[in-house]
């Protein structure tokens, strides 16, 4: 935990001179990014994958249903995207709303993800301006089935998915709340 | 004794005073003693002669039977009349409001406004072409009389205005007195400027399809006016339909003169006219004279007429005396059909109707000829002919009679072209199924065709469903039932209602994954489905109603639940 926000800070620093200058004039540009992304999204629907933008159009709630074939199957998650003011050249912040018990998901929801961390020379992160929201969803989906346990934020998760498949499950049913109950 | 005769006066005239209004401007004079008499009067008599009128007009025009047209001439008639009463505009701005309020709420009115603003007036105010009650005389007349300069000046600040009069003391706080109010802004105040000039838009297309003159000079003013009067960054796309316009016409210029002209030989103001003003290269210049002159001949001509820089040529600028012969050598026959077109920038304008079906092979081959010269000039673009928007000038030659149709709706043309273009047989007699097949057209459209055509007895039904040539008159005896064909049923620009229906699927997806991410949601509000959807989906601008409509067709799919006022989907 400490060591991914040491990174995420260190990498903030060389992006602020590209973000200054792109943040103020490109909001006009990011909506219309988002709103052709949102188009796509709707035109040619993913499975499982589902998004929309709420009141502000840089903050979206998504839907998404666990993998079949490992323990989230026919499970599904709240998730909140929140695109920064120089969208598409810096990810978005996704976060987990629905409790969930992974190795690579912490107890507030944030997720350990290479895209989801700043990219290009120098940063540690493998986010590009070429991935988009859905890219972003089917990565967070493919995750649930294919935990990345060397580096995970929740270490308990990691080892039990490695030893005991089965009271892994038992835990991710256990913290698991169905959206439609979370909302009341 | 002469104060009691005046006040029974002022009571008689108060009476009447929608009638008064209704003549004007022959009332002046009986308007002209009430304002006498308002200079002296009390706020309260005032009121009471404002609320007489409001009264008068209640009973006389606000109610169904009236028509939209009557209610805006009367209307304008109000803002004349009670401007003279009052110059600063708070009678009128008392008197007014039922009335606006009223006209807010018919559907019509903005489409009537724009048809107005569109039509053809003489010289004496009297419409040139009467069409069928859609056109509001006074306002057309406002709308040609007023001047393009920007009047939203502060009438308060002008320092030099000798006639300035210091506001009322019945005028409200609210009161708005440094807008210049002539009877353009009144109507153009009365709706949201962003409704406005979307239905402008449609009319503006509608009109610019149809015009003839080359120059647009009216519907150029007319964009030039809102210009002045709205924002006008709001205008841009009025502003590139009418670029487009004006482009056609050049490019029609550029492309087409060869084509009629093939036969003879092009003299040097054809080669220059045939030079775009950004340069050309030789061969691709010589493309276009090919096989109508010799290669050297063509040289020479082009050294005449253009300048040479970096194996481009451009235009000399001076012009060539004109030809000793200028009648038009295009007569008859020539290669050829003479015909026209216009290129529109399909993002800018309005959804038009986009049915397509056969065109006359012989226009066909025209066609695709036209869009390889288009893409030649202009690069990556592409063209898309819309022939539905097409039109066409028909002659037919039957047996006793020849008939004339100039400027009818491509897809008459195409269906009654079908009846000739097999061999000739008078027998050939064709179903409408049939030739929706043949012409794979839209049915509607094909219908609109036949009786169309039967109804000019052209085509009649020998059996019945079945329609045949007309070759003479006498071998129909029973006349062709008296429906009149609905002249000009299909206007080109599609009705907001078939575009609802047509991108319905695509706006309940959006509703489903509004409310499957967002939860349960109302329809209204700032929060609510209507509003959330025009936020993330500009093209949709329509309401709380057409979302009810929308989520009424989900719900009756199972996708949707109502929960009170609450929308959700089911789970």
């Amino acid at each position: 935990m400490a060591s991914r926000a040491s990174t995420m800070s260190s990498s903030a620093t060389p992006s602020v001179s590209q973000s200054t200058k792109a943040a103020a004039p490109a909001n006009g540009n990011v909506i219309k990014r988002l709103q052709s992304e949102l188009m796509t999204l709707m035109t040619s629907p993913t499975p499982g994958i589902s998004a929309f933008p709420t009141a502000d159009l840089t903050r979206w709630n998504a839907t998404l249903s666990g993998p079949a074939d490992t323990p989230y199957a026919s499970l599904s998650f709240k998730l909140t995207l929140a695109f920064p003011a120089n969208y598409p050249y810096a990810p978005p912040e996704v976060l987990f709303k629905t409790p969930i018990y992974h190795p690579n998901v912490d107890m507030s929801g944030r997720i350990c993800l290479d895209i989801l961390k700043p990219g290009g020379q120098g940063k540690e992160g493998a986010w590009s301006a070429a991935l988009n929201t859905e890219s972003v969803l089917l990565s967070v989906q493919s995750l649930l089935g294919e935990p990345n346990n060397a580096s995970p934020l929740n270490g308990e998760a990691a080892l039990l998915w490695d030893s005991n498949q089965e009271e892994f499950k038992r835990k991710v049913l256990a913290r698991h709340v169905e959206p439609s109950e979370l909302e009341d | 004794m002469a104060t009691s005769a005046a006040l029974s006066l002022v009571r008689k005239r108060t009476e009447a005073l929608f009638d008064y209004v209704k003549v004007w401007p022959e009332s002046k004079g009986a308007l002209l003693d009430i304002k006498e008499h308002i200079v002296t009067a009390t706020t309260l008599e005032k009121v009471s002669l404002c609320t007489a009128f409001i009264r008068q007009v209640q009973q006389r025009i606000l109610h169904a039977g009236a028509t939209t047209v009557e209610l805006l001439s009367v209307y304008v008639n109000v803002i004349h009349a009670f401007k003279l009463l009052d110059a600063r505009g708070v009678l009128l701005d008392k008197v007014a409001s039922p009335l606006r309020g009223y006209l807010r709420a018919r559907d019509d009115t903005v489409s009537v406004i724009a048809a107005s603003f569109l039509a053809d007036i003489d010289p004496e105010g009297n419409l040139v072409a009467e069409s069928d009650g859609k056109v509001c005389a006074d306002i057309a007349k406002a709308a040609q009389t007023s001047s393009l300069e920007d009047t939203r000046d502060d009438r308060g600040l002008n320092w030099d205005d000798m006639n300035w009069v210091p506001d009322p003391i019945d005028a409200g706080s609210n009161h708005k007195y440094n807008k210049s109010e002539d009877i353009l802004s009144y109507i153009l105040g009365l709706f949201d400027q962003d409704d406005f000039i979307k239905e402008m838009t449609n009319v503006l297309a509608q009109h610019l399809l149809q015009a003839t003159d080359p120059e647009f000079a009216k519907e150029t003013r007319l964009v030039e006016l809102f210009k002045s009067r709205f924002d006008p960054s709001k205008l841009q796309a009025a502003e590139v339909m009418l670029k487009d316009m004006r482009d056609s016409v050049m490019l029609e210029k550029r492309i087409l003169p060869r084509r009629t002209r093939a036969t003879s030989t092009p003299t040097p103001r054809d080669i220059q006219a045939a030079i775009p003003g950004e340069g050309i290269t030789l061969p691709m210049l010589y493309r276009q004279f090919e096989g109508r002159m010799k290669h050297a001949q063509f040289l020479a001509m082009v050294k005449l007429v253009a300048n040479r820089r970096n194996d481009l040529y451009y235009p000399k600028r001076g012009r060539l005396p004109s030809p000793i012969d200028a009648s038009p050598s295009q007569q008859g026959t020539d290669s050829g059909e003479p015909m026209s077109f216009r290129i529109l920038s399909s993002f800018f304008w309005p959804q038009l109707r986009s049915n397509k079906f056969a065109v006359p092979d012989k226009f066909a081959g025209t066609l695709n000829h036209t869009g390889e010269m288009f893409s030649r000039y202009s690069g990556q673009r592409r063209l898309e002919w819309q022939d539905a928007l097409g039109r066409m000038s028909v002659t037919l030659e039957l047996e006793d009679r020849t008939i004339t149709e100039p400027d009818i709706p491509a897809w008459r043309a195409s269906v009654i072209n079908a009846f000739a273009s097999d061999e000739l047989d008078t027998g050939l007699s064709f179903t409408a199924e049939q030739l929706q097949k043949k012409l794979s057209m839209d049915s509607e459209l094909v219908s609109d065709a036949l009786s169309y055509w039967s109804h000019k007895r052209v085509l009649y039904q020998p059996i019945a469903a079945e329609y045949a040539v007309l070759e003479r008159l006498d071998m129909d005896v029973a006349p062709t039932s008296n429906t009149a064909a609905e002249e000009e049923a299909f206007s080109a620009v599609r009705s907001e209602d078939a575009v609802l229906r047509e991108n319905a699927p695509m706006f309940e997806i959006f509703i489903a994954n509004m409310l499957r991410n967002g939860g349960a949601k109302e329809v209204g509000g700032m929060m609510g489905i209507a509003n959330m959807l025009k936020m993330v989906l500009p093209t949709f601008t329509y309401g709380e109603e057409e979302v009810l409509f929308l989520l009424g067709e989900m719900e009756g799919r199972g996708e949707v639940v109502r929960e009170g006022d609450m929308w959700k989907v089911a789970t």
